[in-house]
């Protein structure tokens, strides 16, 4: 068996417990267990006092990607894909910006065509949720009073993005917002290329089979259960969406919004409407005059060019980083 | 008669029930302790149309146990899986009906009126603990099932499945909205596609050739056909002929050049029809015409995608 979810303890109500759990969902890459723990650190770090005290699982899940590359012999064939793609885009934007398109492109194949490869990623997702659900109501908090927040970067948005709608529309799961109390406390998205998911596969037409929740003609839209009594829930209390003003995935081109890839999920109630957060995000890590004007000094006196580091608008290490002091209010219960 | 198959259910699911942490209530209890929370709540003045309908629900539960013998709530449970939902007998089917409204009820409305109240949450908590119970058992079934179909999907798709060509591959995307091809509620569907042309087969036996070692040459063969998968469960423990059992098998149509047996570009030649068969990694091939042969081969390909 090649996938196992996490389990940990969460601690009682009586050892100052508040039910709260972090799920990380990693994006594009080749990642392996363990891949993220440099994340945990960081976290923990942003949430003060109760850093301790809150589990946070990892879900990795790119084990899958790897069966259906291997399984469909189409290494080769994405490969040519990928240089296609970027050799065509070249000229117009720059590499590491269509190093980035490539990369996305490439990864979505998978759950975007092939129904297999979504629904396995989702079974092991949901396998994660099921589990850190059971671990809360093992420390005594039943679904409806944990508070489980899902931090997810790059195509994880998009997987926890159909995750979340999979909760209310697939009952087996007993994830259900309102048929079983699971309601995601904070689902906090960073550099979401959902919407330019949305925009590309909703150009490839009848070509993407159907069943993808961000390809739903009524546009992106938190997912909505009803209680017995007819009253609207949503299945996340607090919708964060961070995207970096230099991070085309997230779906900014050099500081200007793209509305085609840009996630924007409106307000209907009973949403409330997304909390839209844009890191302005430098190039060159430079921090400040005194420091560049060291750089030039250095490079004068070696009479060579100076190495100046570059900031990688993607990376999620950073993201987190830039909202550290913020994580201790969403995730943590006053 | 009802009685009998619930006998029959029950006695199907006493090893499985044993091993697991049986829940210590009952239907009685859990309806019990659902008015209990609902006179607490004053849920009649907050809501007094779901109130009615709710302590209509709880009070059939608890009739339902007196008339078959009290039946604790996880046998229901048991029940609820896809395969055995059609063998509920009419009242569990109910009861169950019956005790997912109570707990959607217990999850939402009960537990707002509680909160308006003022209930601590500890004692909320502690009101529901059937109801707990009862989520607990189905959300481990639930977490089983998720671990079922992704072991399916290992099964088909991760190491040492067989693999598929270009033409293959763009077969099972076309077939993949069809019922037995793609997805359902189990996970993977239990067929898929064959289309290749295989070089890597051996003649082993021509009815043109009567010297046996003479007709031991390289063979290729164009074979379209469908696989068969049976999964198995990620902790089966398989005995002895389960482990000969292997997990796919592939027949088909099969097509051999009717001059020569090793190459076949299917131009102007004429060829022999046959069929395939591959169970596991060795496959089986007999082609028919003015002469039959008979090749065997060993699921692999010499040259990477040729298909």
């Amino acid at each position: 068996m090649g996938f196992t979810a996490q389990t940990q303890p969460w601690l009682k109500r009586n050892q100052g417990g508040k039910g709260e759990a972090v799920l990380l969902v990693h994006g594009i890459g080749n990642a392996k267990p363990g891949s993220y723990d440099f994340l945990i650190p960081k976290i923990r770090a942003g949430l003060g006092p109760n850093a301790d005290k809150i589990p946070i699982y990892i879900l990795y899940y790119d084990f899958i990607n790897d069966w259906f590359r291997e399984k469909t012999q189409l290494e080769k064939t994405l490969g040519d894909c990928e240089d296609w793609i970027q050799h065509r885009l070249a000229g117009e934007y720059g590499d590491a910006f269509n190093q980035v398109v490539a990369e996305v492109l490439a990864d979505v194949i998978w759950p975007v065509l092939s129904l297999a490869a979504r629904d396995a990623v989702q079974q092991a997702f949901a396998q994660q949720l099921q589990r850190m659900v059971m671990d809360g109501m093992a420390a005594g908090f039943p679904p409806d009073f944990q508070n489980i927040s899902i931090l997810c970067h790059s195509l994880g948005c998009l997987h926890t993005y159909e995750m979340l709608h999979r909760c209310v529309n697939d009952a087996s799961l007993h994830l259900h917002p309102t048929d079983d109390g699971v309601r995601f406390a904070n689902v906090i998205y960073m550099a979401s290329p959902v919407q330019l998911i949305r925009s590309v596969a909703g150009g490839l037409g009848p070509l993407v089979p159907q069943g993808l929740a961000c390809l739903e003609p009524g546009g992106l839209a938190c997912p909505v259960a009803q209680t017995p009594g007819g009253d609207p829930r949503t299945g996340v209390k607090n919708w964060v969406a961070i995207a970096g003003a230099l991070d085309p995935v997230g779906g900014y081109f050099f500081r200007r919004r793209l509305p085609w890839a840009y996630m924007d999920v409106p307000e209907k109630l009973p949403f409330g409407g997304q909390k839209s957060l844009i890191d302005a995000q430098d190039w060159l890590s430079v921090q400040s005059e005194a420091e560049l004007r060291l750089l030039l000094s250095q490079a004068l006196a070696q009479r060579k060019a100076g190495e100046v580091p570059l900031n990688d608008p993607h990376s999620w290490g950073d993201y987190i980083v830039r909202h550290q002091n913020q994580l201790e209010a969403w995730i943590c219960v006053g | 008669m009802d009685l009998r198959r619930i006998i029959l259910l029950v006695s199907v699911l006493g090893c499985a029930l044993s091993q697991a942490a049986s829940s210590p209530f009952t239907l009685t209890q859990l309806a019990d302790s659902s008015l209990a929370a609902d006179s607490l709540a004053g849920f009649e003045a907050v809501k007094p149309e779901l109130h009615a309908k709710f302590r209509s629900a709880a009070l059939s539960l608890k009739k339902m146990e007196a008339r078959q013998d009290g039946i604790d709530f996880t046998d229901i449970l048991k029940a609820t899986s896809p395969q055995a939902f059609a063998e509920i007998p009419a009242d569990l089917g109910k009861a169950m009906r019956e005790m997912e409204f109570i707990k959607r009820v217990t999850l939402n409305e009960l537990k707002d009126a509680l909160v308006e109240k003022g209930v601590p949450a500890e004692r909320i908590i502690s009101l529901r603990e059937p109801i707990s119970a009862y989520q607990m058992a189905q959300l481990k079934n639930a977490y089983d099932e998720s671990r079922n179909r992704l072991f399916r999907y290992e099964q088909r798709y991760g190491p040492g499945a067989p693999r598929l060509n270009i033409a293959e591959a763009g077969l099972a995307y076309l077939l993949q909205g069809l019922y037995p091809f793609g997805p359902n509620r189990k996970g993977p569907g239990p067929l898929e596609p064959v289309a290749r042309y295989s070089t890597s087969w051996v003649l082993t036996y021509s009815e043109e050739l009567e010297d046996i070692p003479r007709a031991f040459t390289v063979g290729a063969l164009y074979e379209f056909g469908l696989r068969w998968y049976w999964y198995s469960a990620p902790d089966a423990r398989p005995g002895f002929w389960g482990l000969l059992k292997p997990n796919f098998l592939s027949a088909g149509y099969a097509m051999a050049a009717s001059n020569r047996p090793w190459f076949f570009l299917g131009n102007d030649e004429s060829f022999d029809p046959g069929f395939f068969v591959d169970v596991g990694l060795i496959k089986v091939a007999m082609t028919f015409g003015d002469y039959s042969r008979v090749f065997v081969g060993k699921q692999f390909q010499f040259i990477p995608y040729l298909f």
